[in-house]
């Protein structure tokens, strides 16, 4: 198997991963799918680029998670009408046609994703790279390019935030 | 000494380092409300991943694994695995993939009479398979590996001479033609040069010849591996087989 097959290999068996992460910074699914796919074409045009590095399967993985995360962020600076902000109190109140709250309708999993895209982007993108996917602390500042020390707090940030929010979905 | 959310956060995630995890450890020993906090930010933790789980169990839609795939590989004819599967006559998909390689038409063209394939007569249909037309003949017979015979439509290159395990006498060669770069092997039987493969290499854009290391010359590297008895003969070696050939 060339180098290149390779490659290409690792990259698909990271596609669920990329989904789950671009999920996380877009907060829905066609966007995530669009971004997901915006990184994996150019981290294919820059195949030649990463290969000098020469890193395994790891390395592969925060390159391609840095470029998905660089083109969210650019997407986000170019665009003048920003997504808006979703207010969660709002979306939790929210009644259906049925009469029962869109909280209560949703399920969790959509509850707690609902909660994660109102974080600030700076500490949705900590709180998807290290508590969702698990990079260490370092990989997070690496791939954000941002002290570690930024993704210590702001990761500490997001979570006292995270915990006001998620207050009613925790077991009594 | 206190805890911070900071350094608490750090804990669970296993980033502080061994002194700061053993404070803590020891700290969790009898501070109830640390050992709550922690408890929350564990579940709190836990309950964001379990929300972002049931993506990775989604299928991954068709466009992005297509995004992952190596672009298409070059077009190649096994014309020897070809003529073992074949049914008695020209199948289409040979006939299409013949068409894409050589950059023409090939159509209704049938096995029964030798007929021109790629419409400057380099290479033939035969009843047992293409052939080199006169003119690619000669110029696998006569020219060293290397050389260019430069026609009015086309460019033949000869690249490497070698036997395989019938002693036939075997050359790689490639031809420039129409903005396709096509790569082959032919090797000799009595008067006729007989098409081993042929693979031509498209840049994704078209406007460029597909380089030296692209898919179509490893196809025919690959082929040439599986043909060769012992090494490609050298310049001298060659020269005397294509004069004992003539």
């Amino acid at each position: 198997m060339s180098t290149y097959e390779a490659f290409c290999q690792i990259i698909v068996a990271l596609l669920p991963r990329l989904r789950r992460f671009c999920r996380a910074l877009t907060g829905n699914a066609g966007d995530a799918d669009d971004l997901a796919q915006a990184a994996v074409e150019k981290a294919m045009r820059n195949m030649e680029r990463f290969r000098e590095e020469g890193t395994g399967e790891a390395g592969v993985a925060r390159w391609l998670f840095t470029i998905a995360h660089n083109h969210w962020r650019d997407d986000r600076r170019s665009s003048r009408v920003r997504a808006p902000h979703v207010d969660y109190e709002t979306l939790s109140d929210m009644a259906g046609e049925d009469g029962t709250s869109t909280q209560e309708r949703r399920s969790q999993a959509e509850r707690v994703q609902a909660a994660v895209a109102t974080l600030h982007p700076d500490q949705r993108n900590v709180v998807a790279l290290v508590l969702i996917e698990g990079f260490a602390y370092r990989e997070a500042a690496e791939i954000l390019e941002v002290p570690i020390g930024t993704v210590m707090s702001r990761l500490a940030r997001a979570r006292a935030t995270l915990s006001t929010l998620l207050a009613d979905e925790r077991p009594h | 000494m206190t805890v911070t959310d900071e350094q608490l956060g750090a804990f669970l995630d296993g980033e502080c380092s061994e002194t700061e995890a053993a404070r803590i450890a020891a700290l969790l020993e009898s501070d109830a409300d640390l050992a709550a906090r922690l408890a929350q930010l564990s579940s709190d933790t836990q309950m964001l991943r379990g929300a972002f789980a049931g993506v990775l169990a989604e299928p991954v839609p068709t466009a992005l694994t297509a995004a992952a795939a190596p672009p298409e590989q070059a077009k190649v004819i096994d014309f020897v695995a070809a003529r073992a599967a074949r049914t008695p006559r020209w199948t289409p998909p040979l006939a299409i993939a013949a068409s894409i390689a050589l950059g023409v038409l090939v159509g209704a063209v049938g096995f029964n009479n030798p007929a021109n394939v790629d419409g400057d007569g380099l290479i033939l249909a035969a009843n047992d398979g293409p052939v080199a037309g006169p003119v690619l003949a000669t110029t696998l017979a006569s020219t060293q590996s290397g050389a260019t015979k430069s026609l009015s439509s086309a460019a033949i290159k000869p690249i490497l001479t070698f036997r395989d395990s019938d002693g036939r006498l075997c050359r790689q060669f490639s031809l420039q033609q129409r903005g396709a770069n096509t790569n082959g092997i032919a090797c000799q039987d009595g008067e006729t040069w007989r098409l081993i493969v042929l693979a031509t290499g498209e840049a994704p854009d078209g406007s460029e010849y597909v380089t030296a290391a692209g898919p179509a010359d490893a196809a025919v590297a690959a082929t040439i591996d599986s043909m060769i008895v012992g090494e490609p003969l050298d310049a001298k070696a060659e020269a005397e087989a294509l004069l004992a050939a003539k």
